[in-house]
């Protein structure tokens, strides 16, 4: 079954073998920006679940890190 | 920057008027039981008096605080017991192998959080008692009510400033004392010996998770250098009660191992060149990169050839520890760390590595589980209470206990040397 890892920490999920790993925002909140406004918040929600989406379609052969933190 | 520290040895502590006899230290439980009743929050307080060997069991510990004064005035800890001053210069007269432990069943009300006060467990004999360097000592433990309705911040604050205030009321006897035995610290120059520097990365995140330094929370502190004789003379202070093994208390922060073993070997095998404070539990990962980088950095700046890494709190803050010694690594300091482990017999007991950490000194396996046996006695409650996920199980705290792993047991799994286990090297 194909899995996808969103987290703020992409090094420790590749060390210890994910092979699908997202970029998320921060520890307490990986897909979420508490931080920001209501849209900019949806805004960065929507990059991290759309990277993992993205993620789960491809095929990989080793720890690969999908990076969406431009869009936020 | 010269510390003169001044000590007296406790044999034995009795109650009765407080006076200090040849080892002996008689505490006045009426006097500091008011001095803690002072503290806003606080309804009640009772003493105890614990010894090594006695078939007793704290329970609900939270900090330690070593009782010390400053003969020339001014708080033993400054910024949070008296005015903000430079620590590390001067006289301060400490009770050795005593300590204040506070203890209370504070309220749980962030149900399945991560940052709230956690049970902490000091058993004085059997093989509970290597646990904890406190299952060692001579322990006044100051039990406290806390007013009705008294908000999370109101509860931390009490509890945490009691500690203070008993330990300052125990340690007036020590302004007449005499027979002290006096260690000095003075970093002479050691020129020709490698350069050393301590990185003491400490936990500090929120409420209930927090160090300070001179009295101000290090939230969000990049690196920054101190002085070892601050360390010693009581610049920390720790708030940190959310996982009571891998915590550091005041009393630890001011009689750090790592710090007077490199004092030790100042001149002789090597160049102590200071502390660099930083801290744990970043939010990112550029965060912690950022902090990791700046404490090697740091160490660079002041001419290190070798860096010890010690790390406060759990997995989280793993990184940083890691990342700094691969920071220092890169810029040519030889660097070692001392961690623990998380082994339950199937894979990696390190939560995160780098190829840089190739010397490392293994301190405790927190996963390990904790059998303790039935005493006599319990202070500091009647419960321990366990698993705050569901709101909290309670369990009578005279035992027998077995418990999941060493999380509860006080200062297990710290990484600065404290603690009665047996080393061994293979």
């Amino acid at each position: 079954v194909p899995a996808v890892c969103i987290t703020a920490l992409p090094r420790v999920a590749a060390s210890v073998g994910a092979n699908r790993i997202v970029q998320g925002i921060k520890i307490p909140h990986p897909c979420g920006r508490p931080d920001a406004d209501a849209d900019a918040d949806r805004a960065a929600r929507r990059a991290v679940v759309r990277a993992a989406l993205d993620a789960l379609g491809r095929a990989v052969a080793e720890p690969t890190v999908l990076d969406p933190s431009a869009t936020w | 920057m010269r510390l003169m520290l001044a000590s007296a040895s406790v044999r034995r502590i009795e109650t009765g008027r407080a006076r200090l006899t040849e080892g002996v230290l008689t505490v006045d439980p009426d006097a500091v039981v008011s001095a803690v009743r002072e503290v806003p929050g606080i309804s009640a307080a009772a003493l105890d008096v614990v010894a090594p060997g006695d078939s007793t069991r704290i329970v609900h510990a939270l900090d330690a605080v070593e009782p010390r004064l400053r003969p020339g005035g001014g708080g033993a800890y400054p910024g949070v017991d008296g005015p903000v001053a430079i620590a590390g210069e001067g006289e301060t007269r400490r009770l050795a192998g005593a300590a204040v432990i506070v203890c209370c069943e504070v309220p749980w009300r962030n149900r399945g959080g991560l940052l709230l006060p956690r049970e902490g467990i000091i058993d004085m004999s059997g093989p509970g008692a290597m646990y904890s360097p406190f299952g060692g000592t001579h322990n006044i433990v100051v039990t406290l009510s806390l007013v009705d309705n008294l908000d999370d911040e109101g509860c931390e604050h009490a509890t945490r400033i009691a500690g203070f205030r008993a330990a300052a009321r125990v340690a007036d006897v020590l302004q007449s004392a005499r027979d002290l035995e006096g260690e000095a610290f003075e970093l002479a120059p050691a020129p020709g010996l490698p350069s050393v520097v301590y990185v003491y990365q400490i936990q500090s995140q929120a409420l209930w998770a927090r160090t300070f330094l001179y009295g101000q929370p290090l939230d969000d502190q990049l690196p920054l250098l101190l002085h070892p004789n601050e360390i010693l003379d009581g610049a920390l202070a720790s708030g940190n009660q959310v996982y009571q093994n891998h915590k550091i208390p005041t009393w630890l922060h001011a009689n750090s191992p790592v710090v007077r073993e490199l004092y030790a070997r100042h001149g002789r095998d090597l160049n102590f060149r200071g502390v660099i404070l930083s801290r744990g539990y970043f939010y990112s990962d550029e965060a912690k990169q950022r902090s990791a980088l700046f404490a090697a950095r740091l160490a660079a700046h002041i001419g290190a050839d070798g860096a010890v890494v010690t790390w406060e709190g759990g997995g989280n803050s793993m990184v940083e520890a890691m990342l700094t010694v691969q920071a220092c690594e890169r810029r040519g300091i030889r660097t070692s760390l001392i961690a623990y482990e998380m082994s339950t017999g199937d894979g990696a007991p390190l939560l995160f590595s780098v190829p840089e950490a190739d010397a490392i000194v293994a301190s405790a396996n927190t996963e390990a589980p904790v059998r303790l046996p039935a005493v006599d006695r319990v202070v500091g409650g009647d419960a321990i209470r366990l698993r705050p996920e569901v709101g909290g199980v309670r369990v009578p705290a005279a035992g027998p206990l077995a418990l999941e792993a060493t999380y509860e047991m006080y200062c297990a799994a710290n990484r600065v040397g404290a603690g009665q286990y047996e080393v061994v090297t293979w």
